[in-house]
């Protein structure tokens, strides 16, 4: 048999794995990487001015940044909510953790429509909140949740906790309790076996949550345009924008491209962050 | 690559769907067969529309009445989406055989060639108004106007907002108010609040309509993306008045919600169906638009949902407690504008981004 | 048992300890002295984990004191009790390297950054891993990793260590040359010791008691020659090492019967007993049977050749059968299964047992 340049030394069992991948692979290819990158590539046109444009005019950048620095308030909020409530379920009997987990799947049932109607119902000046504080005597005035980044925040933050949620489960349930009790054998108060030890186990939770909660969030773009009443924009928007109402693809292509390769670099950077160590799974 | 489809949402998803489509599907436009004489009916038709109660109002009455004379079922989609629409023009696998375009879209899709010519040997468009009678892509099916409306506990009897004049008064009418999150009719109206005259407001003076909404900014509550939202900022109580579609306001107050619309300055418009280019069964979507075109549903649709239609004679099927609430209603229509929406189509691009930069500013 | 508190070492009074409706723990009394290495030893059910983990404070008795050095620790917190205690799994923490491991005691007890660095290094000399200070635990082999568990045991100088079956999940050979080093390092160091195990060859080779427990109790505390050659009752004999033990019926005399036609003549003592045990070693063959106050003959049964001895079963009725083991240099030969051959043991080889409790 002729070896040329490029005949690997594969035993048969190796090819025979690698053949049974091909026919998945050229699928998601054909499918899905080949649109991504066909529509991609509209953002070089025969120049790169779309580039230029989606990364110099001051009203992109601007909603660049205010996309990033929504996706990390989201997943701030929710890795701070998430986290007690991740701990409570692992701890929970089974049972009740399964309605945990029901309530906390709630929103996923109901259409992103009428979820954010919904808010909007309990959010309003003449909202449930509101009424209830106000009958309270906590509050004199109505408190503006609405129509500004508190609402989407809170919209946000309610369809993206699972994402937070379901990774820290997993992690903690995982976490051996021996380590624990070792801990505090030997000596550790509370607050420092979490520190020093709970805390660096769960780290590869939170990093995989807040990834997913930082990536999921920066493609919203009704909830913002909902319940933020219009002031806050995000990129997402601006696509969707070029896409239907403008119909310039090629410009919608640069702005994707833009906030991918933004996404990945934050999510790296966020992960770099994050995980400080290797930690054994 | 979940991360890519998330990252641009829906409107990605659709792009991606759009381009798989164009690769893998180009040939059943290219083999369907000529169109004979009287094509064979097809087991059903798909039309686009806005959804909600649009669309079950449109069910009642036009679809309805559809299935009942031909046979054929009309499936139906929604929401209008001119990128959806480009996107199954381009790959030759058209979906819809008629579909709603709003406002400034219709134009835009004519101008991009996504349309095909109505057939008016089979619509009839002689009862319509002069203008409108040689359409030749857009099919005008109703019209309906974005009214301003106020509350009506906040501005009892006579005392209410008249004029976009006032609207722009907040000393005069404290409040917050609420306004379309697009420069579309904004514009208009800041013109008009500016002492502009209804008959020379194209073209639109930009610098100064921007320069009248920097007035109001801070007042506006809800800058609103959908039609339930409009309303829904009214009713909450978010703002004391604001802009919304007339049918819109016309439900809430049906169901005794304290809103009243005031149409002096409102922005009436079409709403516009077409034929998407290269779609399947495009002589039922002909036949559909012929029996859009009728007077009876249209009356019947005005009386339900606020929207009238655009043919004369609809008007005799249309009740009279409900004609006062109609756009075309003699002494509403009096009082409104037609909002340009070519003049929109040739020159929207820029001012909406220039829009987008605006509502960003502090 | 009379329990007296004392200055040092670890003394359990009255512990007790139930589940619900399970006794887990019944009045356990026991005293581990200072210095001393005292071994829990008992089937899994016997409460030995439970025990320990009331030593630890992991877990509350219901009733009962735990003294340590003297003061009542009944109460006091885990983190507060001093012990260094050596988990099954070993539990080192994944995320740190050996040295932080064993530094994490130290720097729990706010101790200046030099000594704790110091003490370290000395620790981890002691357990012979020095080199592998940087490593994390997971690149250690499992006897390096249990020697780090150690060394993060004792290195904070602990009123008391604990170690739960600390090596169950090492082959044989590992755990031999480990329970050798666990000892000396043990007794060099001085540490008061209390060592949980279901091996019974492993609490014979390490401690200076044992305490064998069943039921929620101790069945008997003793040196490890007290328990293999002396066992308090049934129980005992039959957990630790090898017997042949029968049911047996008092007769007038120093006999008993063990089955029909056999008596045993014994060496007497026991107030309440109703069997008797004989250990393998003690049983002789027939050359030096003769003479000797029980003799029988019997068939020879299986015949297990270990090298340097022989064990074999000698059935000596359809019920009664011996066990025996002799060092094969003082036999002429192997004897040979179906040979018919005679055995014999002292009377004061006899041991009488009544129920354990």
């Amino acid at each position: 048999m002729r070896r040329g340049l490029f005949s690997l030394n594969l035993s048969r069992k190796t090819w025979s794995g690698i053949g049974g991948a091909v026919p998945p692979i050229l699928y998601i290819t054909l499918l899905f990487l080949l649109p991504v990158l066909i529509f991609l590539g509209g953002a070089f046109d025969d120049t790169p001015r779309h580039l230029v444009r989606s990364v110099s005019d001051p009203l992109y950048q601007r909603v660049l940044i205010d996309t990033l620095m929504l996706g990390l308030y989201v997943t701030g909020i929710c890795f701070i909510l998430g986290y007690p409530l991740a701990y409570a379920l692992s701890v929970m009997p089974p049972r009740w953790a399964l309605v945990g987990f029901a309530f906390l799947l709630l929103p996923f049932w109901t259409s992103l429509l009428v979820r954010t109607y919904a808010w909007m119902v309990l959010l309003g000046r003449n909202g449930v909140i509101n009424n209830l504080l106000m009958g309270l005597g906590l509050i004199d005035t109505p408190v503006s949740f609405l129509n500004n980044m508190s609402g989407v925040l809170i919209g946000m933050v309610h369809v993206l906790l699972p994402y937070m949620v379901f990774p820290l489960f997993d992690v903690m349930k995982r976490v051996d309790g021996s380590l624990l009790s070792a801990a505090e054998g030997l000596g550790a108060p509370g607050w420092k076996i979490f520190l020093r030890v709970y805390l660096p186990l769960t780290l590869p939770g939170i990093l995989a949550g807040s990834v997913l909660v930082f990536v999921l969030s920066i493609g919203f773009y009704i909830t913002p345009a909902l319940l933020g009443g219009g002031r806050v924009a995000t990129m997402a928007l601006m696509i969707e924008r070029q896409v239907r109402e403008f119909l310039d693809w090629d410009f919608a292509a640069a702005l994707s491209l833009v906030l991918l390769i933004c996404t990945l670099l934050v999510s790296i950077g966020l992960g770099r962050l994050l995980r400080g160590k290797e930690i054994h799974g | 690559m979940i991360m890519f489809d998330r990252i641009t949402g829906p409107a990605a998803a659709r792009l991606l769907l759009a381009t798989a489509a164009t690769l893998l599907a180009s040939f059943p436009a290219a083999l369907s067969p000529a169109r004979a004489q009287e094509p064979a009916k097809p087991a059903q038709i798909v039309i686009n529309d806005s959804g909600g109660d649009m669309q079950a109002t449109m069910r009642k009455i036009f679809y309805k009445a559809f299935e009942d004379r031909y046979g054929i079922r009309v499936v139906t989609t929604s929401p209008p989406d001119l990128g959806k629409l480009r996107a199954m023009v381009a790959s030759g696998n058209v979906d819809w055989t008629v579909t709603e375009l709003t406002g400034q879209e219709a134009i835009d899709a004519e101008k991009a060639g996504l349309l095909e010519k109505l057939d008016l040997n089979i619509i009839d468009l002689s009862p319509y108004p002069e203008h409108l009678r040689q359409r030749q892509f857009i099919f005008p099916k109703s019209v309906y106007s974005t009214v301003m409306a106020y509350r009506t506990d906040k501005f009892p009897g006579e005392n209410h907002p008249k004029s976009w004049a006032d609207f722009f008064d907040v000393k005069k009418f404290p409040g917050m108010r609420s306004l379309q999150n697009t420069p579309l009719e904004n514009l208009e109206f800041a013109l008009l609040a500016d002492g502009v005259a209804p008959d020379k407001l194209y073209p639109l003076d930009v610098d100064r309509a921007f320069k009248k909404l920097d007035t109001i900014k801070k007042h506006v509550a809800v800058w609103w993306t959908t039609g339930a939202q409009s309303v829904q900022a009214l009713v909450d109580g978010e703002a004391v008045m604001g802009t919304a579609w007339n049918g819109r306001v016309w439900a809430l107050m049906k169901q005794g919600a304290p809103l009243a619309i005031e149409w002096n300055g409102g922005a009436i418009k079409e709403a516009a169906y077409a034929i998407p280019k290269g779609a399947a069964n495009s002589y039922w979507g002909q036949k559909f638009l012929a029996l859009a075109a009728e007077p009876k549903p249209q009356g019947e649709y005005a009386n339900t949902i606020g929207y009238p239609g655009l043919n004369l004679e609809s008007i005799k099927f249309t009740a009279a407690d409900v004609a006062p609430f109609m756009p075309t209603y003699p002494d509403n229509l009096k009082k409104q504008f037609w909002t340009d929406l070519v003049w929109w189509s040739e020159n929207g691009n820029a001012i909406k981004e220039r829009w987008a930069r605006w509502i960003l500013e502090n | 048992m009379n329990h007296v508190q004392r200055a040092e070492g670890l003394t359990l009074t009255s512990i007790q300890k139930s589940f619900g409706a399970y006794r887990a723990l019944a009045d356990v009394n026991l005293d581990v002295g200072e210095g001393q290495l005292v071994t829990l030893l008992g089937p899994s059910g016997s409460g030995k984990t439970t025990l320990l983990n009331i030593i630890a404070g992991f877990q509350y008795a219901d009733a009962g004191i735990v003294s340590l050095a003297g003061a009542d620790i009944s109460h006091v917190a885990p983190a507060k009790r001093d012990i260094g205690m050596v988990f099954q799994n070993y539990a080192l923490f994944p995320h740190m390297s050996v040295a932080e491991n064993v530094a994490f005691p130290l720097e729990m007890r706010t101790i200046a950054r030099a000594e704790i660095k110091t003490r370290v290094h000395e620790a981890l000399t002691l357990v012979a891993l020095e080199n592998h200070a940087d490593r994390l635990p997971r690149q250690l082999s499992g006897g390096q990793q249990q020697r780090v568990a150690l060394a993060r045991a004792f290195v904070f100088q602990p009123k008391l260590m604990l170690l739960d079956e600390p090596l169950g999940a090492l082959d044989r050979k590992l755990r031999e040359q480990i329970q050798l080093e666990i000892r000396r390092l043990q007794q060099r160091l001085g540490l008061t010791t209390v060592f949980v195990t279901h091996d019974q060859e492993e609490a014979l080779i390490l401690s200076d008691q044992i305490a064998v427990m069943n039921h929620g109790k101790i069945q008997q505390l003793g040196s490890p020659v007290d328990i293999y050659a002396r066992p308090a009752n049934r129980f005992v004999a039959e957990f630790i090492g090898e017997s042949s033990l029968f049911d047996a019926t008092p007769l007038a005399g120093n006999t008993a019967r063990i089955g029909e036609g056999l008596t045993v003549v014994h060496g007497g003592g026991a107030q309440a007993w109703n069997a008797l045990m004989v250990r393998p070693e003690r049983v002789r063959p027939a050359a030096d049977a003769d003479g000797l106050a029980n003799v029988f003959e019997g068939r020879v049964g299986e015949v297990v050749y270990l090298g340097e001895s022989i064990r074999l079963r000698v059935d000596v009725s359809k019920d009664i059968s011996f066990l025996a083991r002799w060092q094969t240099h003082e036999l002429p030969g192997v004897p040979a299964p179906g040979e018919t051959m005679r055995i014999g043991f002292r009377s004061e080889d006899v041991q009488l047992l009544g129920e354990g409790s």
